[in-house]
């Protein structure tokens, strides 16, 4: 009988292979673990990952899900962190290419789950400093798609706007905040999206100013931050 | 060990694996010890239950039935047990030992939640092999277990949960295993049909 790690070691390598594992995992019972497990795993991806599942089908989701987990099996027993490169992987699959806001769907997937999951922002006295910076909300997040990805991934929560979809295949911004419990996605437009990157970390308002002004001229900064702060996006500091 | 399900992680934390929470564990003293030192630096001042997990086969390496190991874990942390029935049947059925013994070695008074399930069988092994899957009814055997082990806890009797995950029936009919439960652990006697 070997120690208790080096046989944890060797059951959990035979729980990611099919039947190539030592004798004694080889057996109908085990297959129940390693059943088990694989579909512990895949079913903890389908419920980070809904959009995805619902674009390529119930059973070629399974399929992309077993074959991540023998690429990328988790790092830890906490499942909602699992999938973080889920999107990265889907974008280096051949087959992909014939859905080619795919990756991009799974991203903002991702981003919903991370604003849903995402810390309550300190509750702190307002008394605002005398130089205020601005800084992104703890549950924000945001993207800059080259795909009309957030769109799709709109109407597919929605499902009111899935019969009016039919994007133009223009380049989009998503923007995910959350109020309470519940997170809120717009789209947004590249002069919104360069407010919110000039805020990644905290900054100044006037290097923010300058920022967004070097990159869209024509923006009106008063309305941007406006915009920002009324979406819970943003937050002074 | 299967999805050993605990309540908390005391169990499963210190096998915090790369398997998503399935454990291969055995029953020693020094499981018994590092689950202890991880319940007192993670846990204290929280009384934790710990639950039975289904098995389906045979490990090697345990100096304690399960029973007596849960029990061992009781008297040096101060958790509670959760005992779900259905994976006494299970597990018991799989590797041939008798529920009523199993549920008989378990100490008294530390039944914090009671667990019922629906099993099934393994499409190759048949009765040979069940599952813990949650997708089907409460089978007889579990009724009598679970009957047997509400007049063991005589009148401190525990909350129970019926577990239903897959193929769900209709509401009636869920309701209606609910109502049995309710029914069982009041103390009125159910005929129980296996």
């Amino acid at each position: 009988m070997p120690d208790l790690a080096s046989f944890q070691r060797d059951f959990a390598s035979a729980l990611m292979t099919d039947g190539q594992a030592a004798p004694s995992f080889r057996s109908q019972a085990f297959a129940v673990y390693r059943n088990t497990s694989a579909r512990g795993v895949v079913e903890a991806l389908r419920a980070s990952f809904p959009t995805v599942d619902m674009l390529v089908g119930e059973d070629m989701f399974t399929q992309v899900a077993l074959d991540f987990r023998r690429d990328q099996p988790p790092a830890g027993p906490v499942l909602s962190d699992y999938g973080a490169d889920f999107a990265g992987y889907l974008a280096r699959q051949p087959w992909t290419c014939e859905l080619p806001y795919l990756a991009d769907v799974a991203r903002l997937d991702w981003l919903w789950l991370e604003s849903f999951l995402a810390p309550d922002e300190p509750t702190m006295p307002r008394e605002l400093a005398s130089t205020p910076r601005i800084a992104l909300h703890a549950a924000t997040r945001f993207a800059w798609l080259p795909t009309p990805a957030m769109t799709i991934w709109q109407a597919h929560r929605d499902p009111w706007e899935m019969g009016q979809l039919d994007p133009d295949w223009i380049a989009e911004g998503a923007l995910f905040t959350r109020a309470g419990g519940c997170v809120s996605a717009e789209l947004i437009d590249a002069g919104f999206h360069s407010l919110l990157l000039a805020c990644t970390a905290p900054a100044p308002v006037p290097e923010v100013v300058a920022a967004v002004a070097a990159a869209f001229p024509q923006s009106h900064f008063p309305q941007l931050l406006n915009r920002g702060v009324a979406s819970g996006a943003l937050v002074i500091l | 060990m299967l999805s050993a399900a605990t309540v908390v992680t005391a169990w499963s934390a210190y096998q915090a694996t790369r398997w998503s929470g399935d454990q291969a564990g055995n029953y020693t003293e020094a499981s018994a010890t590092r689950t202890e030192s991880v319940r007192s630096s993670t846990l204290a001042n929280r009384q934790i239950l710990i639950e039975n997990p289904s098995l389906y086969m045979k490990l090697e390496g345990h100096e304690w039935p399960e029973s007596l190991f849960l029990g061992e874990l009781v008297k040096r942390t101060g958790c509670g047990l959760l005992i779900d029935v259905n994976n006494v049947f299970v597990s018991a059925s799989n590797l041939g030992f008798n529920s009523i013994s199993y549920l008989d070695a378990l100490p008294r008074g530390v039944i914090g939640e009671i667990h019922l399930a629906g099993h099934s069988e393994d499409p190759l092994m048949g009765r040979g092999l069940l599952i813990d899957s949650h997708d089907s009814p409460i089978s007889g055997e579990v009724w009598k277990l679970y009957d047997w082990l509400l007049a063991r806890c005589g009148a401190d009797r525990p909350p129970t949960l019926i577990e239903r995950d897959n193929d769900i029936p209709a509401f009636g009919v869920l309701m209606a295993e609910r109502d049995k439960a309710a029914a069982m652990m009041a103390g009125q006697r159910v005929v129980v049909h296996a």
